[in-house]
């Protein structure tokens, strides 16, 4: 068994190790439980390439490799969705789950001022986190209504831990402002972020910080599974009641599968690994929790569905995408997408639309554009790896 | 009833807004119609070259009056297309294809095309990131490079300035002798039509010699000055010239914004935009033969297209003997941004009757029609 | 300093760190914003913090275009913002 992680560590985002620290505790039972012969970590790689089937092509800094592979299981998670407004591509603008991330990776919060913004459960999970080491965090815009959010907590009141999670973060941050239906209207400062212009309904105001958190909920990371051919719907991977996507023996779980959490990503995991291991009756004995797991994700997206007058906040000049510099004038006047991609080269850059595709879809209704590999950039020597090796065939002039 | 235009163009790439613009300008009443988006299709996947290139007298004319056309219009276009006089080498590794330099060399001088023999000594101080001890090459400083998609853009603007209508996401069902008949159900009346639909032409206009030739190309992050020149291996012609070989050959463009494009790849009869990977892997391999630092510049995208190529590698201009009142303008294979202006150029003089600038007979359909030529 | 801090240089200044801390957490602790200039110029420093916008790139030990939120401090590494824009 090949386990591949883009970061440095095992954990990923959410069980993310403190710098100079020890690994997160529930991380441990499973690291340990991951300590056989039989099992290998490539961590600092990434999939770069399907070439053949039943193949990935990883790589990692400069060099890559092929593998072959019996059963695919695809937990390739999510990434938060940025909007763009007037100043967010500041420095020290940064998303929600970055700021807290790189807290963790040993960016020392203590005694900067921040404002954390946006929408999801990561606001309140990152306020806390960055609370308790020392930030202090001005306050917290949820661009979601009051109502949306009380009606989520009410449906929690027969899911005990979600709910206990719920309010042990509210109550850890009991004294920051925590404002529903607000949302920034724009960052400001030289050189870097210095205030930020609030808007809740009628109302603006400026909160001088130093740092601002801004993310909008996730978005699934499908580029994986789109160039493997996966069927995808509504942007998540379809899978069956065993994790398996379209494509035999390609499995998916967690967030590619749908926006739920924590939990929820474990089970489907966990029934992901028995469903490709043959252990098809020990799936089945989970069903019944992912089930009730499957109801948080349905009520966690309802929740945060974005307000349409967070488009109101781009003007003209706002860049839309951050890596070929293309404004929101620039773009507006072009009836699809994919003219607007051919026309300006929005979408082109190196995050290959990660960034801005997200975001464009939310403002003017554009569709992705498709897949090709590599779909991480990769160096020429990394994608041609295969026509050093022995026996591969090429093509001859 | 009269019909409502004069002339329906199908297919807005560079060539049918070509077409159209240059329709529109003889006075005709001109519609413009397109399946999807205005350059969607191999305009917008290829290297963007402007070259003259004499393969044969008859592209060689074809390549020089467009090239022509092009540095005329270049004023008026937007600063978007980057129209830039990179200018290319022929790189040649070895005696045999150095000697082929030269006879190149003369053939151009004979034509008054500007060219420069480079030895090996000069090549490498030109292009410093080329492999050592090529041979030499041959410059011919006058190619230019530019991003087509904003050239058609502009050519389509300017034909519906001037009165043209445009229909887009409208795709054409059937060409019949009253007009357009559109899959929606609608028509589009005209006394002519001009079938500009690529690679799609032969749907239209059963019988057209024209086959998908797929490409594929690569395209790197920013690395600026890395190269000065349009690169190419002097086997590109070879390979370009054969109908039957599918192959990779070695090209490599410097982009406006610092990026570099890496080509280029042929395979006859392929329509599926997938990228196929071995090919890929072939033709980034080859690159890495002439430049090998290219192995640690990183490649942001690579994509598919599609060349429409007929069975001698000449376009199709002119009247389609099948259909009444149907012109071609399609068939350009990997010159199609080259001649996309003559190509209008000689499609309205024919539609309105006024003499060419050059000879159209190389170019018209009917030297084709009434066989299975390559089919 | 002892054996359990990492000595680093970001554009030339030394900089020490525990271990683990990412090359991106490293540059913003030492107060640097400017990660590396746009393409039509003006700063940008981390956005995303997971390695997928690339807006956090720098030269690490003269490699260039290094995602510096993925990749760790390591001992005498020479970490260079901004060096062009791109």
């Amino acid at each position: 068994m090949l386990l591949i992680d883009r970061r440095p560590y095992l954990g990923g985002n959410v069980w993310y190790p403190e710098a100079g620290g020890a690994p997160v505790a529930e991380a441990i039972p499973n690291l340990r439980r991951l300590d056989r012969p039989n099992v290998r970590f490539v961590t600092g790689a990434e999939v770069l390439d399907h070439p053949r089937p039943s193949t990935l092509l990883i790589g990692s800094g400069e060099v890559a490799s092929e593998t072959r592979y019996g059963q695919l299981i695809l937990a390739t998670g999510a990434r938060e969705r940025f909007l763009p407004f007037p100043g967010s591509t500041l420095p020290n603008v940064m998303g929600v789950g970055a700021l807290q991330l790189l807290a963790k990776s040993g960016f020392s919060v203590k005694g900067r001022s921040i404002v954390v913004a946006g929408s999801g459960p990561l606001l309140l999970a990152a306020a806390v986190y960055l609370r308790e080491h020392g930030a202090e965090v001005r306050l917290v815009a949820e661009q979601a209504p009051r109502w949306r959010l009380w009606r989520l907590a009410v449906g929690l009141i027969n899911d005990r831990e979600r709910l206990r999670q719920a309010l042990d973060l509210r109550r850890r941050l009991r004294g920051i402002p925590y404002r529903y239906g607000c949302w920034v209207g724009r960052a400001e400062g030289e050189g870097k972020v210095e205030r930020v212009v609030l808007r809740k309904g009628r109302t603006e105001w400026t909160e001088r910080c130093d740092l601002l958190a801004c993310g909008f909920h996730l978005v699934p990371n499908t580029e994986l599974a789109e160039l493997l051919g996966c069927r995808i719907e509504a942007g998540f991977i379809s899978v069956n009641e065993f994790q398996e996507s379209s494509i035999p023996g390609t499995y998916a779980a967690g967030e590619p599968v749908g926006i739920g959490g924590l939990e929820l990503a474990r089970i489907e995991g966990e029934i992901a690994g028995l469903a490709s291991t043959e252990q098809r009756e020990r799936a089945q004995g989970l069903f019944a929790e992912r089930r009730r797991l499957t109801r948080f994700r349905a009520a966690l997206q309802r929740a945060f569905v974005l307000d349409p007058r967070l488009r109101d906040v781009v003007t003209p000049e706002t860049l839309v995408c951050r890596c070929e510099d293309v404004r929101a004038e620039m773009l507006m006047s072009f009836g699809s997408g994919r003219e607007a991609r051919l026309q300006t080269r929005c979408g082109m850059g190196r995050c290959q639309g990660r960034v801005c595709g997200p975001a464009t879809e939310f403002l003017w209704g554009w569709n992705p554009r498709g897949t090709r590999p590599p779909i991480v950039p990769a160096t020429v020597g990394q994608l041609t790896v295969a026509t050093r090796t022995e026996n591969m065939p090429t093509i001859t002039r | 009833m009269p019909p409502d235009f004069d002339v329906a163009v199908v297919g807005a790439g560079l060539v049918g807004a070509s077409c159209a613009w240059e329709c529109v300008r003889a006075g005709l009443k001109v519609a413009i119609i397109e399946a999807g988006l205005p350059g969607g299709g191999a305009t917008a996947a290829n290297m963007g070259q402007l070259l003259i290139e004499d393969g044969s007298e008859a592209e060689f004319r074809l390549t020089q009056y467009s090239v022509r056309l092009w540095n005329a219009l270049r004023p008026e276009l937007p600063p978007e297309v980057e129209f830039d006089t990179v200018g290319s080498i022929w790189i040649a590794s070895g005696e045999a294809e150095m000697q082929a330099c030269e006879r190149q060399h003369r053939s151009y001088a004979q034509r008054g095309v500007p060219a420069t023999v480079l030895d090996g000594t000069t090549l490498a101080r030109m292009e410093p990131n080329l492999r050592p001890s090529l041979a030499g090459g041959l410059l011919t400083p006058e190619d230019v490079v530019i991003y087509p998609p904003p050239a058609c853009r502009f050519l389509v603007d300017r034909a519906r300035a001037l009165g043209a209508r445009l229909f887009r996401d409208r795709p054409a069902r059937r060409l019949e002798p009253s007009g357009v008949l559109l899959s929606d159900g609608s028509r589009v009346t005209a006394r002519t039509m001009v079938n500009a639909a690529g690679t799609a032409s032969p749907l239209l206009s059963p019988g057209v010699p024209v086959r998908p030739r797929k490409g594929q190309l690569a395209i790197t992050d920013r690395y600026p000055g890395w190269v000065h020149h349009q690169l190419v291996e002097m086997g590109y012609v070879e390979s370009a010239m054969s109908e039957a070989t599918d192959s990779i050959a070695f090209n490599l463009q410097p982009r406006r914004s610092g990026q570099l494009l890496i080509g280029s790849s042929r395979q006859l009869g392929h329509d599926d935009p997938a990228i196929d990977p071995a090919y890929m892997r072939s033709m980034l391999a080859r690159a890495l033969e002439f430049a090998p630092g290219l192995e640690q510049l990183s490649v942001v995208r690579t994509w598919a297209g599609f060349r429409p190529a007929t069975p001698d590698h000449l376009p199709l201009i002119g009247p389609w003997p099948s259909q009444a009142g149907v012109y071609l303008a399609t068939g350009h294979d990997g010159l199609g941004i080259t001649e996309s202006l003559a190509t209008g150029r000689l499609i309205a003089d024919q539609v309105v009757g006024r003499p060419s600038e050059i000879p159209i007979e190389p170019y018209l359909p009917s030297r084709l029609a009434g066989g299975n030529h390559g089919a | 300093m002892g054996p359990d801090r990492i000595r680093i240089t970001i554009d030339g200044t030394p900089v020490n760190v525990p271990p683990g801390t990412s090359v991106a957490a490293a540059t913003l602790s030492a107060g640097v914003t400017r990660f590396r200039d746009a393409v039509t110029g003006g700063p940008r420093g981390p956005l995303c913090g997971m390695g997928i916008c690339f807006e956090c790139l720098v030269t690490v030990n003269g490699r260039r275009g290094v995602r510096s939120c993925l990749l760790e401090c390591a001992e005498g590494m020479e970490v260079q913002t901004h060096d062009r824009p791109s």
